[in-house]
């Protein structure tokens, strides 16, 4: 897994320190003028995970997938080492972004409001969310899943906004009794229970998503 | 000793196109060469040797192990040469063996680089500027510098000039000398395995129309010239293909020895080259 990984940083790595620098300076500079930390650290674990998927997506563009293939390793071997590798890269962008958003002169967020364990917690949950969407999609196909995806959120954006001008009240009322639904959880849970019951979550979904890229990619054809 | 490769039933679906029922093997110690006419299904196989595509039927086994269930063991004794060698292109050579090697626990650093002194490679130099042939040689050097046991090449001199197709030629020769290592090759440029291959196996549509020596191949294959007589019922049996024109006909047998015994005298038989058994079952209309 390890020769795996550093085949991947040492094939695309201008490419993840490039993009990966340039990333974590425009989010904290973005990060140190806002109000809200958990808002906008939800949209920079979006953006986090999207980063390790355009790395894997450049195989499509040396169509090197039968070069990949053809060496000794398993399938199972090269999507463990893309995942690991993923939640590094992740992880790394979310910590560079963390740390030089307090660093900023005049940030509006010191390190007690960017490490709040809650905020921590949840841009960790929505990058496992959003890569391990992602993934099996990218695994499937490629470039242009991830692209299509993509495009399908947007849609299921503006199909969702227009929905809710329509029904109003109906979706007001869902989406307060899903936030009740969480609230009381997470009183009953403490906040020890709940940090766990996301860990728990975030844990199942990740080996669920591994587990679906996996099915798809064993039966891929190269 | 065990084969090298041992391929049974093998089958794959495409929907458009079926490969169906392959089954050859290849002893160690021989090159056996793979051909067909374009799209017959040579890389295919090859592609399934290597785990590349899901068979949907059919067994690989490569030094006795399967190719699915011990693939990094089976891997890490195959060197592969792709039809269109497509590494990361922005890499340089250096870059790309610094890579490639670390798979491979045989690596021999010293092969390596006296294959890239013999191919005359700058390893400073970009993937992408390298032109077809340099190409084929890098991806041969990386091949051949692990201690491979069996090497795979699919199509490998289809666009190199004659001197380098020599070249390579001369040292898949040399690569079998000790007799336990193996090359299967797959070429739709037939006079390349005249003079190297010790087995064929021919494909065409999907399926395995022979798979025998060599020798045997080019000594039991004939063409019979003759005049439109050639083509009296009770010949056609003989004949596998068969090629009319006004006042000519050509045919290919698979046995020879029977064609000069049924047929009369004057009757020109001629040994076949792998090229005309390939016209001829591809392309020869009246197939008897």
């Amino acid at each position: 897994m390890y020769r795996l990984m550093l085949k991947d940083l040492r094939l695309h790595k201008r490419f993840v320190v490039g993009f990966g620098i340039a990333y974590v300076i425009y989010m904290a500079i973005f990060y140190s003028r806002a109000n809200n930390p958990g808002a906008v650290s939800i949209f920079g674990a979006f953006l986090y995970a999207i980063i390790p998927l355009l790395v894997f997506t450049r195989e499509d563009k040396f169509k090197a997938a039968a070069f990949n293939l053809s060496l000794p390793v398993t399938r199972r071997e090269i999507l463990q080492a893309r995942y690991v590798l993923g939640w590094l890269v992740m992880l790394a962008l979310y910590a560079g972004t963390s740390l030089l958003t307090i660093a900023i002169p005049g940030t509006k967020l010191g390190l007690s409001a960017v490490f709040q364990v809650k905020v921590v917690l949840l841009v960790i949950f929505f990058m496992a969310v959003v890569f391990g969407m992602l993934m099996p999609l990218v695994v499937a196909f490629g470039w242009t899943g991830m692209i299509v995806f993509l495009v399908f959120i947007q849609v299921l954006g503006i199909v969702f906004l227009f929905l809710a001008n329509l029904f109003r009240p109906a979706i007001s009322a869902a989406i307060r009794a899903i936030g009740e639904f969480l609230g009381s959880a997470q009183s009953a849970l403490g906040p020890a229970g709940s940090a766990a019951a996301l860990v728990v979550a975030l844990l199942l979904f990740s080996y669920g998503s591994f587990r679906t890229s996996l099915f798809l990619f064993e039966r891929k054809d190269v | 000793m065990e084969d090298a490769l041992e391929i049974n039933g093998l089958a794959k679906d495409y929907g458009d196109f079926c490969l169906k029922n392959v089954t050859f093997s290849l002893p160690r110690g021989y090159i056996m060469g793979l051909i067909g006419p374009n799209g017959a299904g040579k890389t295919t196989v090859i592609k399934l040797i290597l785990n590349l595509l899901r068979r949907d039927e059919g067994s690989v086994n490569i030094f006795g192990l399967d190719n699915l269930t011990s693939e990094v063991e089976v891997k890490s004794r195959i060197g592969f040469v792709h039809d269109m060698p497509i590494f990361y292109e922005h890499l340089t050579l250096k870059k790309l063996k610094d890579t490639v090697a670390p798979f491979y626990l045989d690596w021999d650093e010293m092969a390596f680089h006296r294959l890239i002194e013999e191919f005359d490679l700058p390893l400073g130099k970009r993937f992408s500027r390298l032109s077809r042939g340099m190409k084929m040689k890098f991806a041969l050097a990386l091949a051949l510098s692990h201690r491979a046991d069996l090497l795979i090449l699919d199509e490998p001199t289809s666009g190199l000039d004659p001197v380098f197709r020599r070249e390579l030629l001369t040292k898949l020769s040399a690569f079998i000398q000790d007799e336990r290592k193996s090359v299967l090759f797959s070429t739709h440029i037939t006079s390349d395995l005249e003079r190297i291959a010790d087995f064929i196996t021919f494909i065409h549509n999907g399926e395995v129309v022979f798979s025998s020596r060599r020798d045997e191949v080019l000594e039991k294959w004939a063409v019979v010239k003759g005049g439109p007589e050639l083509l009296a019922e009770e010949n056609r049996s003989l004949f596998r293909g068969i090629r009319r024109r006004e006042f000519v006909v050509q045919a290919l047998t698979a046995d020879r020895a029977e064609a000069r015994r049924r047929l009369p005298k004057d009757i020109l038989i001629e040994k076949a080259s792998l090229e005309d058994i390939m016209f001829f079952l591809t392309r020869g209309n009246g197939h008897a």
